[in-house]
């Protein structure tokens, strides 16, 4: 059977795994809500040492998520959602380019002559997850 | 960070060599990766250093094919001629039950990666080398095109 399952991305894992977790994802809310902040403003708010916020903040900017500038003695954490909008945005354009380009090669794949088909079943001219 | 992939497998019952002449014959080729795919290409069909140009759902790229293992895999960058480019690579594989797998990957250029990051300082630079690198492809595909044309 011709099948294409669905797209896989190790980016996205690694986007979305660092914001799988819920305090990761509050911080990173945060952020994009209310602006720069430093790790103490953010610890005041929750139930964290400020090392534990730092943590968590250095695991979103690992996955580009956020980003830290230093503000005279001051250390303040920036959400940077560009990374996390475009990779989706180029990921879902390009996800729906190969469908098409797919259904076009299983069209081409099902109308080769007999010969050309090794195996003697029907062809299945389907997209779609496996 | 990363490179930033997609990948997708499509599992044909036709043999290596039927779905490799649908990868490496262009015209072929064509026939499904773009509404419109030209290339300019030797008596012995594609080989690294081929350029092309494919119309696809009305967007234009430009293709420049740097890697031919033949029967094997297809690879090639294409770029858009204001945006960002990316790599892509077509590998012909043999099924153990019999007849063949097509694994496509296509990986966005580091350089398109960058200027995604805001804030980095690297960011400006590497755009402005892909600009560069776009505008001289530009450039030699139009080149291509006039001689496909002509």
């Amino acid at each position: 059977m011709n099948r294409a399952p669905s797209p896989t991305s190790t980016v996205l894992d690694d986007l979305f795994g660092a914001l799988a977790d819920p305090t990761r994802r509050a911080l990173f809310t945060r952020l994009l809500h209310d602006g720069p902040q430093t790790a103490t403003v953010l610890a005041a708010d929750r139930a964290l040492s400020r090392q534990a916020v730092v943590k968590h903040l250095q695991a979103l900017a690992a996955s580009g998520l956020a980003s830290s500038e230093r503000v005279g003695r001051e250390v303040r954490y920036v959400a940077t959602p560009e990374r996390l909008t475009a990779v989706v945005a180029w990921l879902v354009e390009s996800s729906g380019q190969w469908d098409r380009r797919i259904e076009r090669l299983l069209g081409r794949v099902g109308a080769m002559p007999e010969a050309q088909i090794d195996a003697p079943h029907q062809q299945r001219g389907t997209v779609g997850p496996e | 960070m990363e490179p930033v992939s997609l990948h997708r497998t499509v599992e044909l019952e036709i043999s290596v060599d039927s779905l490799w002449a649908l990868v490496a014959d262009p015209a072929r080729l064509g026939e499904w990766l773009g509404d419109d795919v030209r290339f300019d290409i030797s008596p012995d069909g594609l080989e690294p250093g081929a350029a092309g140009v494919v119309v696809d759902d009305g967007i234009t790229r430009f293709v420049h094919v740097d890697r031919v293992a033949p029967g094997r895999a297809l690879g090639f960058t294409w770029w858009e001629a204001d945006g960002g480019a990316s790599r892509v690579e077509l590998e012909v594989v043999e099924q153990a039950g019999g007849g063949s797998r097509l694994e496509i990957t296509e990986t966005l250029a580091e350089t398109s990666t960058a200027t995604m990051s805001a804030g980095s300082a690297d960011a400006a630079a590497a755009e402005a080398q892909l600009r560069w690198e776009v505008r001289v492809g530009a450039l030699w595909a139009c080149t291509v095109v006039a001689a496909l044309v002509r």
